[in-house]
């Protein structure tokens, strides 16, 4: 279960990849604020019980959200978002909504404890969780999606002859929960119970944090001039005029 | 070691990220190609059993890589940029970052280990660990553990001395593997690795739109 700081670590991943000429410190700014939002949703674990990794870890957010962002930017005359906070800052909420999806509903939902990504229209949490191998002797196997076969007369709602589908179900809100640092078991705690806050598991998420900052800090600071692009004045061509390169500049809001 | 399909993924991510005016596919491309480069150790592997997550995995080569384009980029017309285009500079600089990066990094940060400073050391490392507050205990790191009398003083996930990564090439990590032995190459270790590729696939299409847009910006900014 990444914790939000990893989460931030990949969405600002996604954001340098994504951003193009919008990338600047206001923008990472939005874009890691959605993803700590999604997480906020251990407070709401509190009042409505066994919501954290649902209430605002639903993909129906970013559904709605990205609806009202494309009806708004393509159909109708004069753009009500664009007006506001012009083309690079539509590019800053399609980012986000990407970084939202999958950092922040998405390395919860491709891990061991998984989220509830239809919460509230479908009460149901899933940890897309498994692996692929190649085997000389077996060939391809995989255990993200497990079938297992049921004898006959079993109950089983499997409308495919008593087939039951597993692509990691955990059960409703009611009879699953994910616990967190403010909210650790069901109910009200103890007062003296141990309430841990994880910053970073395994090897591969402290990578992904790792990634997320270096690659951050090259884009702030620009790679060195010297890898800039050259004129060619000896292949003899007329010189283009893109070669001022406009992208190279660093974004600002005009 | 994370799947070299993991590794492309990572890279073309960062390629995405660092390239700036000199994105293109073919660039993409080569960046993506460089991150997934040092897994072709596992060949020399049948060879030299210990080679796999050193030979092509240690930094010393983009480091050296690096310090020729750094001088083949001061002199006065870059071979580089002469047999490539304008942007080559970049797509190089950018290639090396990616095979440290997105390369080797993922490899140390895993139990499959690798040797970032091969042939100046043997030592692989599997940097793992976590790190946690918790209100009973404080902050929890495992990463890094002094012990001044155990094996290693400064405990960052050394591996044995004698360290090999089996791979499909070399499944049993001998001079000469029999034929008839499993061979197994993992495509995905775990779901986030999924997630990884398929932002990687996201970030393609992605790119490819936002290049577009910017240009038209500002092509219709300029007249």
């Amino acid at each position: 279960m990444p914790s939000t700081v990893v989460h931030v670590g990949f969405a600002l991943l996604l954001a340098a990849a994504l951003l193009g000429a919008a990338y600047d410190r206001r923008a990472l700014l939005a874009v890691a604020g959605v993803v700590v939002f999604a997480d906020l949703d251990v407070f709401t674990s509190l009042v409505v019980e066994g919501s954290h990794r649902a209430m605002f870890h639903t993909l129906l957010v970013p559904l709605f959200v990205g609806t009202y962002l494309y009806a708004d930017t393509r159909w109708r005359e004069e753009s009500l978002v664009r007006a506001r906070v012009g083309d690079h800052g539509v590019q800053v909420a399609w980012v986000a909504i990407a970084a939202f999806c999958l950092s922040a509903v998405g390395l919860d939902m491709f891990t061991a404890a998984g989220v509830n990504p239809f919460y509230p229209l479908f009460d149901q949490f899933y940890a897309f969780n498994g692996q692929v191998t190649w085997s000389s002797e077996t060939g391809l196997s995989q255990t993200f999606v497990e079938l297992t076969q049921e004898p006959a007369g079993a109950s089983g709602g499997g409308g495919s002859g008593g087939t039951t589908v597993d692509v990691g179900q955990k059960g409703s809100s009611r009879e699953y929960r994910v616990g967190s640092g403010v909210d650790p078991t069901r109910g009200k705690e103890p007062a003296n119970v141990e309430r841990v806050f994880p910053v970073v598991y395994n090897g591969w998420q402290t990578f992904l944090t790792l990634a997320g900052v270096v690659v951050t800090a090259v884009k702030l600071r620009g790679l060195p001039a010297w890898t800039e692009a050259h004129t060619t004045r000896t292949e003899g061509e007329v010189p283009s005029t893109e070669t001022p390169e406009t992208g190279d500049v660093e974004a600002t809001d005009d | 070691m994370p799947p070299t399909l993991v590794h492309a993924a990572f890279g073309v991510v960062l390629g995405a990220a660092l390239l700036k005016s000199a994105y293109g596919r073919r660039a993409l491309a080569v960046v993506g190609f460089a991150a997934a480069l040092p897994d072709l150790d596992a060949l020399l592997s049948v060879l030299v059993p210990g080679l796999h997550g050193a030979a092509f995995h240690t930094v010393l080569w983009p480091l050296a890589l690096g310090g020729l384009l750094y001088l083949d980029a001061r002199r006065d017309s870059p071979w580089l940029v002469a047999r490539f285009g304008p942007h080559a500079l970049r797509v190089a600089a950018v290639a090396l970052l990616s095979w440290a990066l997105a390369g080797t990094g993922p490899d140390l940060f895993n139990l499959a280990a690798a040797n970032p400073i091969w042939p100046l050391d043997s030592v692989f490392y599997s940097v793992t660990g976590k790190l946690e507050y918790t209100t009973t205990q404080g902050v929890v790191q495992t990463f890094y553990n002094y012990s001044p009398d155990g094996m290693y003083t400064h405990f960052v996930g050394q591996r044995a001395r004698s360290f090999c990564n089996p791979n499909a090439w070399n499944p049993t990590c001998v001079a000469s593997p029999s034929g008839n032995v499993e061979r197994i190459s993992p495509l995905f270790q775990g779901g986030w690795q999924l997630l990884v590729v398929l932002a990687g696939v996201a970030v393609v299409a992605g790119r490819e739109r936002v290049a577009r847009a910017d240009d038209t910006r500002s092509r219709g900014g300029e007249r």
